[in-house]
């Protein structure tokens, strides 16, 4: 399995790209490949949205991933993909029209005076069964939308995924400003160390389960939580309220998740929703929103606009053990950056009897039913009555061990000492520590963390997803 | 983990090597000759070990790029190919990244060394210069230019403030400078000391016997005269440098015509003119124009031109290329009087030129005053300089060919549409770059496509969206044509996105720099913000406003609050150990360390340096006022020092507006 090139001019390979083809690659983990348009050709080329600078070397490794050309290009390639092809047949068509529909409702947007409902721009959701690209589409929209000058609000609710600027088992939003990395998906968030495409800095909440329904109460706060500061930020950025929200989802593919939708749909005002690869799931869409009568209760639903898009021939199923190491190596990444940037996390010791020390666990209401002998004591006891448990304080005198070992903590920004459950359950996320080892005997547990000194003292989240992994 | 563990595969030696060029910190005869054999005896891994080598001499801090240049410049001599090969194909990028970044006598340093490689190996058998004349010339086209703006800088400054920059204005010191690195050979005579610096040897073969130096060419006296204008300017600005230089790289290395791409650039060009001249027979200016096309592609088949002849006529094909492809009538030309104006105006003012001329071979200089005087409409003839290697002066078919040129009204700098202007800015060592791919629809508006979104037919439902509309590409592409070569990100060619672009290009070298700077220090990431925080964060702050390191924040945020206010100066917090603890001289206390988006680096807030010790900026400025006499006085040079710095931070935006309004 050693790469056993010995010369690596022997593996450059070049690919003549006609116009509106697409070079379709994968590099399995472990290795990578490196690909240049070829300076001195004329012709553009682009990674989902996002334009290839000529000359330049992009290195890719654990993808499965596009170079697509309007125009016709030249590309060099170094080393030895798993899979190449040339594809001509792709929905970019239908995705630029896409494209220059929301363009054109961002420009009539930007007409209206700010303060009006008529200046905010359109507003798209993404939804589709498994593997049909919709986190693709999602980074085409976003790269096309900066490519033309815009700020598009991107907000992933997809927990299931690699996560994007942070962890898997996250939702998060972020205002993208600036050019995406070709190489990194949606990029960085902030780092200490320089960065040549622009860090983004984005609202994190930690989730901590697989799959939407798992939790699907706690779930639903969250996006109230993260719907409540992106309407507030867009209230103050003109520019990206001018351009709306894309917004990414997990896999809905079947009729129980139509209810999610629909919330989704009401907390961020959704205007369009974009049906990848599922007529079943469209016409359930179609039902739901747009063939509502104006009268009906719901006044919004009828001024969503549901549209069914094709899904690209390069969508590949990808196996779980190859979306394991995307996610081990999203984890990875938040800790020690890549090629670029290497990032030094620092191992830090917690007591576990510190007064600071405070851990929640979430409660998969899919496996565990709740039960109240589990509370701890001194629970408010009339939250007891009125929320259901979505998170339980773990006991560090007893319940703390080598379970949490591998497992990825999120550090939340609520304070450690009185903190409640509700809180915890709504918090967003400051950070996240790696358990590297719990020490029962000496009361102490060993983690990794990313910034130097001691982790504040902000109550601690563990989930079950990401799943736990081995950080070397 | 190889499979043989006799021979090290190319990936491992690349490795090995990596770490052993991160101990080369020195400039060490020993180190240096012991890295060559290395590179010697690994010749198999060459392409490795060249990238390994670039990637160092690229990421390495600025105090280490002249050796590891030497070393490159060791092995392209002692070894040869393939490594001059694989080092010839990214040489430009690797000097002027080099270059932009290094002190004032590391650049001399760098300039003989290149002026070494457009020679044979002295004892080779080979005639042939170490590295390919286009590529030495390319850099020394781009030297050039950034001496030319260096001077061009300094007179402005001259004229802004006669003060500031008092010293690099005295003549005397253009005078005597030179003397001492004149008297340096190139290649040096350092060949018998083992311990001593290295300097870029005469081959030698590594049986200890060195080549004898008797055969050693003299040094081009051009060097050093060439130089003379650089040592006028002892500030120069390294971000413009690195503006011009360093980030355009890329694009010109894309860069080098053939006689037969050009001959089929002429091609279509006589095509479309032979048409235009079947449906207006009566039009002169087409006759003119087809007749000088005809003659060109004569010249071109019949004669061998020179490169630089070369990419001027592929320039000016160019420019024919696009007024040819205006639909007609073709749009009026400014007057052909109005063209010496403009030209005298971009050219630096005779004073270096004078002193370029004066002392340099006969070649130089009459090269110099044929660009300058029979060739106006060559409006950059600063990036198409004499070199010394090229004898004599143009062929004159082609000298011919270009008046006839500019005769037929094709040439003028005037005929430049005003978008393909608009990248000269950021690529001002290159505009032909651009010009070279005009877009039609990108010239048609000055701020780029407009398009009228209403009347777009796209509507946002399923049937709409399936309609190919291939016409949209130039609506993505297009609303905003100047592309950074850098990282893809689009602006609008209008004067707003000119200054945007040259501010983004400003960060990058910024960031560039600082890249450079940080790869010593463990990096970390950040924590996230809170909800309140982000809903106020904006990015859009990351390249415009951003400041200097060892610069105080002039931050002119309208919304930051009285409290934020007083706390917006700041500095980068020191990454040395030991100093993160300072206290404040004032009041003991420690400085509040933070990450500012801004800066994108970690700052020390309310804080503000002068000369050796931080103080809180509050701190300091009470100290300032109690004692005004002694205390302001002894500040006085650090504060005028920093002034300097962020006037030449401020100067170098208006100096690339400024440029462009000149080019327009």
């Amino acid at each position: 399995m050693w790469p056993t090139q010995l010369f690596d001019s022997a593996t450059i390979l070049t690919r003549d790209l006609k116009p509106n083809q697409e070079f379709r690659f994968e590099v399995p983990p472990s290795t990578s490949i490196t690909i240049r348009l070829t300076a001195g050709t004329a012709g553009t080329a682009e990674l989902f949205g996002t334009e290839l600078s000529k000359g330049l070397p992009y290195t890719f490794t654990c993808c499965k991933s596009a170079i697509y050309t309007w125009t016709g290009c030249s590309l060099s390639i170094e080393g030895t993909p798993s899979v190449e092809y040339i594809a001509e047949e792709t929905p970019m068509a239908t995705y630029l029209n896409l494209h220059v529909a929301l363009e054109k409702l961002r420009v009539a947007a930007s007409d209206c005076p700010p303060t009006t409902d008529g200046a905010q721009g359109p507003r798209i959701l993404l939804v589709g069964p498994p593997d049909v690209g919709k986190t693709t589409l999602c980074k085409i929209l976003t790269g096309y939308s900066i490519r033309q000058g815009r700020k598009p609000m991107v907000i992933n609710l997809d927990t299931a995924g690699e996560g994007v600027l942070t962890v898997p088992g996250t939702i998060s939003a972020a205002s993208f400003g600036s050019v995406m990395d070709v190489e990194d998906g949606f990029g960085s968030s902030p780092m200490s160390a320089p960065s040549a495409i622009p860090v983004k800095l984005p609202l994190v909440y930690y989730y901590g389960l697989e799959a939407a329904e798992s939790g699907v109460r706690r779930y639903k706060r969250l996006i109230s939580r993260m719907a409540v500061a992106v309407n507030s930020r867009l209230e103050e950025d003109i520019e990206s309220k001018n351009t709306g929200l894309i917004i990414d989802t997990p896999s809905f593919d079947n009729q129980t998740n139509g209810d999610l939708i629909s919330y989704i749909v009401a907390e961020f005002s959704v205007t369009t929703i974009a049906v990848l690869g599922s007529e079943r799931l469209y016409n359930t869409m179609l039902k739901s929103f747009s063939s509502q009568p104006p009268s009906s209760q719901s006044q919004q639903s009828s001024n969503v606009n549901v549209i069914k898009l094709p899904t690209s021939g390069g969508c590949v199923d990808r196996d779980a053990p190859f979306k394991k190491a995307i996610r081990d190596a999203a984890v990875k990444k938040y800790f020690f950056g890549d090629d670029k940037c290497t990032l030094s996390p620092y191992t830090v010791t917690i007591e576990l009897d510190s007064p600071t020390f405070s851990l929640w666990e979430i409660v998969d209401s899919s496996t565990e039913n709740k039960n109240i002998s589990f509370l701890p004591i001194g629970e408010d006891e009339s939250s007891l009555q009125t929320e259901d448990e979505v998170v339980r304080k773990v006991q560090a005198a007893t319940e703390v061990d080598s379970r949490y070992e591998n497992m990825v903590l999120a550090v939340l920004q609520v304070d450690a000492r009185d903190v409640g459950r509700k809180e915890v359950a709504e918090s967003a996320v400051l950070g996240f520590v790696f358990v590297q080892e719990v020490d029962e005997k000496e009361r102490r547990m060993k983690v990794l963390s990313p910034v130097p000194g001691r982790v504040p003292a902000k109550a601690l989240l563990v989930g079950k997803w990401p799943e736990g992994m081995f950080l070397t | 983990m190889s499979f043989n563990d006799d021979v090290p595969s190319p990936e491992e030696l690349a490795e090995d090597y990596r770490s052993s060029l991160e101990d080369l910190s020195v400039n060490s005869r020993w180190e240096i000759t012991n890295l060559t054999v290395i590179a010697k005896e690994n010749i198999h891994a060459a392409q490795a070990i060249s990238k390994v080598i670039e990637e160092h001499i690229q990421k390495t801090s600025p105090l280490r790029k002249l050796p590891a240049l030497y070393l490159l410049d060791s092995i392209a001599k002692n070894v040869g190919t393939p490594y001059t090969l694989f080092f010839g194909r990214n040489l430009y990028r690797t000097f002027m990244d080099a270059y932009s970044l290094v002190e004032g006598p590391v650049r001399r340093k760098l300039e003989e060394m290149l002026q070494t490689w457009k020679q044979p190996v002295p004892g080779s058998t080979s005639s042939n210069p170490l590295f390919p004349a286009e590529t030495t010339r390319k850099i020394d086209n781009a030297l050039i230019k950034a001496r030319t703006a260096a001077v061009q800088q300094q007179q402005k400054q001259m004229k802004q403030d006669s003060a500031r920059f008092g010293v690099g204005q005295q003549p005397g010191t253009v005078a005597t400078n030179p003397g001492p690195y004149r008297s340096t050979p190139t290649p040096p005579t350092n060949g018998h000391g083992q311990t001593g610096p290295y300097n870029p040897p005469p081959p030698q073969n590594f049986d200890g016997r060195v080549e004898p130096l008797v055969n050693k060419p003299t040094p081009q006296p051009t060097v050093s005269q060439d130089a003379a204008p650089l040592q006028g300017t002892q500030h120069p600005n390294y971000q413009q440098l690195a503006a011009q230089l360093g980030l355009t790289a890329p694009n010109i290395l894309a860069n080098i015509p053939t006689t037969d791409a050009l001959l089929n650039d002429i091609r279509p060009l006589i095509a479309t003119t032979q048409t235009r001249f079947a449906e207006n027979p009566w039009d002169t200016e087409i006759q003119k124009r087809l007749k000088a096309l005809l003659d060109l592609q004569t010249i071109l088949s019949t004669q061998q031109l020179p490169t630089d002849q070369l990419s001027q006529i592929r320039d000016q094909l160019s420019r024919i290329a696009i007024s040819v492809h205006v639909p007609p009538p073709p749009p009026p030309h400014p007057p052909v009087a109005a063209q010496p104006r403009q030209l005298a105006s971009l050219q630096p003012g005779p004073p270096p030129h004078t002193q370029l001329g004066l002392g340099q071979g006969p070649n130089l200089a009459s090269l110099l005053t044929q660009f300058s005087n029979a060739q106006p409409p060559v409006a950059n003839n600063a990036r198409n300089p004499a070199r010394p290697n090229i004898p004599g002066s143009a062929p004159p078919g082609a000298k011919d060919l270009f008046e006839s040129l500019i005769s037929a009204g094709l040439l003028k700098a005037g005929s430049t549409p005003p978008s393909t202007s608009g990248t000269k800015p950021s690529t001002p060592l290159n505009p032909s770059y651009f010009q070279k791919t005009p877009t039609p629809s990108a010239i048609s508006t000055a701020a780029g496509l407009s398009v009228h979104w209403e009347t777009l037919p796209v509507e946002l439902n399923s049937a709409s969206l399936k309609i190919p509309r291939p016409h949209f590409v130039s609506i993505l592409n297009e609303s905003l044509p100047n592309k950074c070569g850098s990282c893809a990100r689009r602006f609008t060619n209008n004067d707003q996105g000119k200054k945007d672009k040259a501010a983004h290009l400003d960060w990058h070298f910024r960031v560039h720099q600082r890249i450079a700077d940080s790869s010593k220090h463990a990096q970390f990431r950040s924590w996230y913000v809170g909800e309140e925080e982000w809903i106020k964060f904006r990015e859009d702050e990351d390249d415009s406003n951003a400041t200097m390191a060892g610069q105080t924040h002039q931050g002119a945020d309208p919304d930051a609050s009285t409290q934020e206010a007083s706390s917006q100066n700041y500095i980068p917090a020191p990454n040395d150990a030991a100093l993160s603890n300072l206290t404040c001289p004032v009041c003991k206390e420690k400085f509040n360390t933070v990450w500012h988006p801004d800066a994108e680096d970690w700052v020390l807030m309310d804080a503000i340096q002068s000369g050796n010790r931080i103080y809180h900026a509050s701190c300091f400025a009470e100290i300032s006022k109690e004692s005004a006499g002694p205390v302001s006085r002894g500040s006085t040079p650090d504060t005028s020092i920093s002034k300097g710095k962020r006037k030449a931070d401020q100067d170098l935006a208006s100096i690339i507006s400024k440029i462009n309004k000149k080019e327009k």
